[in-house]
Formats: C-alpha cells, sequence, structure tokens
C-alpha cells in the first residue's frame, strides 16, 4: 500500500492532469508551459519533477496528453476518447 | 437578535467570496458550507436558529432570545446618547459574523482545507514534521478504508473486491456526468490492473477521492 503520491502512478497521473485543469484556460490546446506544470506538483503536493516527468511522457504515449513541437507546452488532447487507451477503459 | 444579524451579514460575505472565486467548488471545499465537518455542523446550526430568531421578531414573536444588549456592553455607551437596540444588535451582529467567518475560512488556521483531516493536520504541523503528518495521513486512510472494507463484508455477506469496486466506481462516475474524462479514464485503468482492494481504496484516495464518496461506494 502507498499513499505517497510520488510513489503511486495511477494517482499521480490523475493529479497531473486535474493540474492541466487548474493552471490553464484552454486545455484542449499545447499551451500550458511544461514547466509550470511540473512546479505547481512539486509545491502543491512535493512530487519530485523527473516523478512527474515520468508520469507526462507515460499519458502523452497513451495519446491522453499533447505537447507542443519543441516538447515545452502541453495539454489534453481534444481527441482522447479515440485513443487505444480510452477504448480500452471507456465502456 | 445578534445571531440573526450575524447569519445575514455571514451570508453577505460569503456572496462576496463567491463573486471574487467564481466558483463554486470553492464555496464546498474551502468553506464552512462544507457543512459536514463539526464547524461547518455549528454553522449551520446557528444560521438556522439565527434565521428562526429573525423570523420570529419580525413576526411578533419573542421566543424569549431577543434581549438587548448585556449591562456591560451599554456601559460602553452610558455618557453618550446610546444607540438603538436596532443598531446595537447590527454591530453586534456583524462582529460575530465576520470572526466566525475568519474562524471558519482557511485564514485561520495556515493550510485548513475545511476538512477534518485538513484540521488535524494544520494544527499538528507546528510541532511535528512532515514525515509524522504523512504517517498521520497514512494511518488515518489505512484505518477509515479497512473500516469501510468491513462494513461492506458486513452488508453483504462478502468480501469487496478489486472488480466490484471498478463497477461501483463505474456507476458512480456515470451517475455524476464525469465518467468521460481522461482524469477519470486514469483512473479506472489504474484500478483494473490492482489485485488487492485495499490497495485499489488507497490509489483512489491518494489520488484526491474524497472519504465521502469512498462511503458512497461502499454502500
Amino acid at each position: 500500500m502507498e499513499a505517497s503520491i510520488s510513489k503511486n502512478s495511477t494517482a499521480l497521473k490523475v493529479l497531473l492532469l486535474k493540474a492541466i485543469y487548474e493552471l490553464s484556460n484552454v486545455i484542449t490546446d499545447p499551451r500550458l508551459d511544461k514547466d509550470e506544470l511540473l512546479i505547481y506538483l512539486k509545491k502543491k503536493y512535493s512530487i519530485p519533477f523527473l516523478k512527474s516527468e515520468e508520469s507526462l511522457v507515460e499519458l502523452i504515449d497513451n495519446g491522453l496528453i499533447v505537447q507542443s513541437k519543441d516538447g515545452s507546452k502541453v495539454g489534453i488532447n481534444e481527441k482522447w476518447q479515440q485513443t487505444d487507451f480510452a477504448q480500452s477503459v471507456l465502456i | 437578535m445578534y445571531v440573526f444579524w450575524a447569519a445575514l451579514f455571514t451570508a453577505i460575505l460569503y456572496y462576496f467570496d463567491y463573486r471574487k472565486n467564481h466558483d463554486i467548488s470553492y464555496f464546498t471545499n474551502h468553506s464552512f458550507l462544507a457543512w459536514r465537518t463539526p464547524l461547518g455542523l455549528f454553522v449551520l446550526i446557528y444560521l438556522a436558529i439565527g434565521l428562526l430568531i429573525g423570523g420570529g421578531y419580525y413576526f411578533g414573536i419573542d421566543i424569549g432570545l431577543n434581549k438587548p444588549l448585556p449591562e456591560m456592553v451599554k456601559q460602553f455607551f452610558r455618557d453618550g446618547t446610546e444607540p438603538p437596540v436596532f443598531v446595537q444588535h447590527i454591530v453586534a451582529g456583524s462582529i460575530l459574523a465576520y470572526t466566525t467567518r475568519i474562524l471558519a475560512s482557511s485564514k485561520a488556521i495556515p493550510g485548513y482545507d475545511g476538512t477534518i483531516d485538513g484540521a488535524v493536520e494544520s494544527l499538528l504541523k507546528g510541532e511535528h514534521d512532515e514525515k509524522n503528518i504523512e504517517d498521520i495521513r497514512y494511518e488515518g486512510k489505512k484505518n477509515h478504508i479497512q473500516k469501510l472494507l468491513r462494513q461492506y463484508r458486513k452488508n453483504n455477506n462478502q468480501a469487496m473486491d478489486v472488480n466490484i469496486l471498478v463497477d461501483r466506481l463505474r456507476t458512480y462516475l456515470k451517475q455524476t456526468g464525469t465518467y468521460n474524462s481522461p482524469e477519470n479514464a486514469v483512473l479506472l485503468e489504474g484500478l483494473e490492473k490492482e489485485t488487492n482492494v485495499e490497495t485499489a481504496f488507497f490509489t483512489l484516495a491518494t489520488a484526491g477521492f474524497p472519504k465521502r464518496r469512498l462511503q458512497l461506494l461502499i454502500k
């Protein structure tokens, strides 16, 4: 059992997605500064940058999050419901 | 009567708070309107009494609580012209309202988020280091989850398992209309992979799923 957020990858991913809602007005466009997101998670939940980054990469791989071409900005994939990941979960 | 004015002023103060924050969740999560906490419950009762007395006063029903200010406070006005009782009530009421609001809001206790956990945590923060708080939080969650699981076993004559939990969570999220959101998809996917139901509950709690909603999943 793990109550620490940084060691619970599911919880970390959930909080990361929620943080995007909180920090960004336009979420379905990669407009949120990645560093801002990482610093927010560090400040609010004391999650190490490396852990947040890992979780972010995982969400990008799953297609839930998209990033800008230079990789500095992130946002939620508008078509996330069409990803394999979503198809396997949503019934 | 003071209580009536206090209730009225508190409501007005909260209206301005709401205008400032533009977010209804601020209301329900971060204020005494999170009424399920002891403090919130107290304020709710107090508002009810206030409105009752106020209503009674204006309809001419004296239930014995409409007393003027105590002698001690009156002393203050003694030499000058004493303001009408009406004004005294407003002044006393507004003071009471503002004090209550400050006490009830996060400003009184740093880090207080309107929950019992939050209150205990912020009070402990002064004396304990982060690690201890983490331990207390962990123990609190563990006890709570184990209690819920026992409750389920008692009511249903079978132990809760991950499948039941995920099913119930799906139903719950569909009912609340938050099923189709990426964070809940991640949550469901993560929980489906768990093998231990206690761990699954821990993940839910750690991901910020409120205690009260965990209870709903057990019913």
